[in-house]
């Protein structure tokens, strides 16, 4: 019953999103399922969070890590280091260090419009495939978000969406339950998150 | 008015029909003027360039709290509230304030417009710092097409001779990455590159220490700071820095989870160094941080899926 109310909301807030989307949009999935994790995550400021999810796509952490940083993010999951098994051997810092870029923000720093955007990709354990495809992905997504938001109703909508979520008595779950109950709905399954660390 | 009274006590019966003549005119005037001043007040405080300004520094004080996507709303109602005044009526002021939004919300090349805008309607120091904004932006062009070289320089003078903090810090961030970048490319193991790399080391550290000089309670110097000092495996003085980042705030959640990260790089690569009686220390007050920070364990912070 439960599952059914939540399939229901999911279904009906991205019909009303896709109004703003072109019809094979990268970007609304991702989009609606941070919303839905910032505002269970704060659960008080959920207009603060949905309007704060543009900074998290703009560069500004120090990107050039130290070799031994890169090295320990690859070795430490298990996932990754059998992804990249042949490099870390022969330490192919270039090519780690290409594959960095993409996947710490995917996996290290957990952002979650990433980690829906790579949905696809986490659930194959395709980390590769994250890599090549990271720059072009983004920036595609990243267009449609900016065009959509010429219509001034785009954020309007989403914290709509936030604050229905909410009051549908979800706001109990802890933020590990809700990405686990949505992620089938949303057609995120990535069984590799399971294996950090 | 006490005084007056006083007198009336004294039986001074002039000073009496005097004073009770005031009170009967200020019994009139008196509800008026606060009528008016309440109308002025409350007219004040909902001019929209009021509650634009209001907005912006809600939106400064929930920065320094470290509640960074709070902050980000703020600065975005704040910045669409001076558009409609501009709509209405265009002023300075609300260009400024237009522009001092959008430096936060990293909108920087409608920042410098906007700072041109009040500039040319009156606002002088919008002047210098549509310049440097300029500077800036030319500065990340260059960077994105690959003239590393030309960025540096620019970021340079303005790291060194900016006026305009946020302008100065981004560029301190984007110096010291580019200096780092240049290290990942370098892949030769001979002699040679070895001294080149601490050359470009020390540069990069002499920028963060001038930059940490200017302004010690910036977190975020602190925290570029500890990634410098990772490159040359200080880990004990780069989680120190870290750890100083941390509690000094962060200018986002992203920065602030990267930063999280690196303390547990140091305090595992740390961990691998130290034995005995240093390690056990080290241990104690490193969880002592642990627990004020209420983070699952050593290696996992309350962000993280445990």
């Amino acid at each position: 019953m439960e599952e059914k109310k939540l399939q229901d909301f999911l279904k009906q807030s991205a019909e009303i999103l896709q109004d703003f989307f072109p019809a094979d949009t990268l970007a609304l999935i991702p989009l609606l399922y941070s919303t839905l994790i910032w505002a269970v995550k704060r659960k008080e400021n959920l207009e603060e969070e949905v309007s704060g999810l543009r900074l998290w796509l703009e560069p500004e952490i120090v990107d050039n890590k130290p070799d031994e940083f890169i090295l320990d993010f690859f070795e430490k999951r298990q996932a990754l280091l059998e992804a990249f098994k042949a490099e870390i051997k022969s330490r192919d810092m270039k090519s780690l260090r290409l594959a960095f870029k993409a996947l710490y923000p995917v996996v290290g720093l957990e952002e979650p419009f990433l980690q829906s955007l790579f949905s696809e990709e986490l659930a194959r354990g395709d980390f590769r495939l994250i890599a090549d495809q990271f720059d072009w992905k983004l920036q595609q997504a990243l267009d449609e978000i900016k065009a959509a938001e010429k219509k001034p109703e785009l954020w309007a909508v989403l914290k709509k969406i936030g604050e229905s979520f909410l009051s549908l008595s979800w706001a109990w779950l802890s933020d590990d339950e809700l990405r686990d109950r949505l992620k089938p709905f949303l057609g995120i399954d990535w069984q590799g998150e399971e294996e950090e660390e | 008015m006490k005084k007056q009274a006083i007198n009336f006590d004294n039986g001074d019966s002039s000073c009496n029909t005097r004073y009770k003549r005031q009170v009967a005119r200020g019994f009139y005037w008196r509800p008026a003027l606060i009528f008016f001043l309440a109308v002025f007040l409350i007219s004040c405080a909902s001019s929209p360039l009021l509650k634009a300004r209001t907005d912006y520094l809600q939106a400064q004080e929930l920065e320094r709290s470290l509640r960074q996507e709070e902050a980000t709303a703020f600065y975005k109602k704040s910045r669409e509230e001076a558009s409609a005044i501009i709509n209405r009526k265009p002023t300075a002021e609300a260009y400024l304030l237009k522009g001092l939004a959008e430096v936060n919300l990293n909108l920087w090349a409608e920042a410098e417009n906007s700072f041109r805008l009040a500039a040319a309607l009156g606002e002088d120091k919008a002047l210098a710092w549509a310049e440097e904004l300029r500077l800036y932006g030319l500065a990340r062009s260059f960077e994105a097409q690959g003239w590393a070289e030309t960025s540096s320089r620019l970021y340079d003078i303005l790291a060194e001779k900016g006026k305009y903090q946020p302008v100065v810090r981004a560029a301190v961030g984007q110096l010291v990455d580019l200096k780092l970048q240049a290290l990942g490319e370098m892949e030769e193991i001979s002699s040679a590159s070895q001294k080149e790399k601490s050359t470009i080391l020390s540069e990069a550290l002499k920028i963060v220490e001038r930059a940490v000089e200017s302004e010690p309670a910036c977190g975020y110097y602190h925290y570029l700071l500890a990634q410098v000092l990772a490159h040359q495996k200080d880990y004990r003085q780069s989680l120190e820095e870290s750890v100083m980042a941390k509690e000094l705030g962060l200018p986002s959640e992203k920065i602030n989870r990267d930063n999280d990260l690196q303390i547990v790089f140091c305090f595992e690569q740390l961990a691998k160094i130290l034995s005995g009686d240093e390690l056990a220390d080290f241990q104690i007050r490193y969880n002592n941080w642990v627990k004020k920070w209420k983070w699952v364990n050593t290696t996992t912070p309350d962000w993280k899926r445990s």
